[in-house]
């Protein structure tokens, strides 16, 4: 009852509640973003597992800060804070590199399960993983900085101001990060076309 | 026509890739977009990039988003862990920090008035009038001026008792600047007194701090630590502010 009803507020009224230490409103919240958050850390990271204790973090960082909110879009807020634990993660990582052998990265498998499942039918779910991962291999070429950008805007539909905001850069700063992260997509997948589904080829 | 006609004349041909995502989705400034409208009639390398860009926009746009393989809902626990976090940790830290710098300028103030003007009252500056009387008596040398400084317990300039350090010695230099209204008024001879003392006083300076005044440099160094620390804080929680904030 109480739960279904909070599905229905408007995210300013849950961050309100959430102040005065609503836990459930603070989880309505979570489970509206957790998608989009996890997107984000996983395609920064390029790791969907470590992208799950990033997205965690994430949660518990914004619920640490919540009085620093101060309006305006919550998802570019979270954004910010979703790359911030994503770069610290990297940073880690850099510092501490794994050798195990399950560093070889998701299997097609692990994409199918992650990507495939709201698919229409089997094809679409094999195209989709197909997809995913070849952007992920693409996107591993680029920059963070630039790489960022484009995960929001490309990948996470932020508009550029959004976008901008989130990651604590000016307009024309993203402009040039974007421009720089598309072109050189374009590139990559054009010289490696194997990597795409046929129907999908630029 | 009349568009590459100009840009033929200015030969441009630097190409435009890094602007044709944004001219696709609408955002560049005029003057950018009529560059690239300039450059797109005459460079046929770059309307093909455009269509490649297009089509790259939309595969983009076509990948679906990951699923998350569980909740990320905070349990209860978790959430009062971060609470107390939140609470606590910075604002407390710098005010006790602040709190600190407070008082210990608090006690150097009071401490350097009890050393400097003649507040008769305290034990500490009830030395002054001895060295003063037996100063009037032209008792000249630093043997004399010693005498009354042992009767009060203080036996060497080197401080012993951790009070008596405090309050013995220093009163006694700054006794020099009291002393020449005291003899006034006691009648006498009063320029005797000021070279007496002057040769009594316990002279060692370790550290550029009078002996006695050994409150002196720690007070410092505490207000010195503490202040450090606040503005430390500070720093610290303006920076985690900035970096969380997002203003839209």
């Amino acid at each position: 009852m109480v739960s279904k009803s909070l599905t229905e507020l408007e995210d300013a009224e849950l961050v309100r509640r959430a102040r005065g230490g609503d836990l459930q409103a603070y989880n309505a919240l979570v489970l509206r973003y957790q998608t989009l958050v996890y997107n984000i850390a996983g395609r920064i990271l390029i790791d969907w597992d470590l992208a799950q204790d990033v997205a965690q973090e994430t949660f518990l960082r914004a619920y640490q800060n919540i009085g620093g909110f101060r309006g305006g879009s919550l998802r570019a807020w979270l954004a910010r804070i979703a790359t911030n634990c994503a770069h610290d993660m990297l940073r880690s990582k850099r510092r501490h590199p794994t050798t195990s052998i399950e560093d070889l990265g998701p299997s097609e498998a692990d994409y199918m399960s992650l990507f495939g499942s709201g698919a229409q039918s089997p094809e679409g779910a094999v195209i989709a993983a197909e997809l995913a991962r070849a952007i992920d291999v693409a996107i591993s070429c680029l920059p963070v900085d630039q790489r960022a950008a484009l995960v929001l805007v490309d990948l996470n539909g932020f508009d550029y101001r959004e976008a901008a905001a989130a990651l604590g850069i000016r307009l024309g700063t993203l402009k040039s990060r974007l421009g720089r992260a598309r072109a050189r997509l374009r590139q990559l997948l054009r010289e490696h076309e194997e990597l795409l589904p046929p129907s999908l080829r630029l | 026509m009349r568009v590459s006609l100009r840009v033929g004349g200015k030969r441009t041909d630097n190409h435009v890739g890094e602007l044709l995502g944004s001219y696709l989705d609408g955002q560049l400034s005029t003057r950018e977009m009529a560059r690239v409208e300039a450059h797109l009639l005459s460079c046929a390398q770059c309307r093909q990039e455009l269509e490649q860009m297009r089509r790259l926009l939309a595969l983009l746009r076509l990948c679906p988003p990951a699923r998350p393989k569980r909740n990320f809902a905070l349990v209860p626990e978790a959430a009062s862990r971060v609470e107390r976090r939140r609470l606590l940790f910075t604002p407390v830290a710098a005010a006790v920090a602040v709190l600190v710098l407070c008082l210990s300028i608090y006690a150097e103030v009071r401490l350097s008035r009890v050393a400097e003007p003649p507040g008769l009252s305290l034990p500490g500056v009830s030395l002054v009038p001895p060295i003063a009387s037996v100063a009037l008596q032209e008792a000249p040398s630093a043997a004399v001026a010693g005498a009354p400084i042992e009767a009060t317990g203080q036996p060497t300039p080197a401080p012993r008792g951790q009070p008596q350090a405090l309050l013995g010695p220093p009163a006694a230099p700054e006794a020099a600047g009291v002393r020449p209204g005291d003899g006034r008024e006691e009648g006498g001879t009063s320029l005797a007194v000021t070279p007496a003392v002057g040769q009594g006083r316990p002279t060692a300076r370790p550290f550029g701090f009078r002996t006695g005044e050994i409150w002196r440099p720690l007070l410092r160094s505490i207000q010195l630590l503490s202040g450090g620390v606040f503005v430390g804080l500070v720093v610290y929680w303006a920076l985690r502010v900035r970096r969380e904030r997002y203003s839209p």
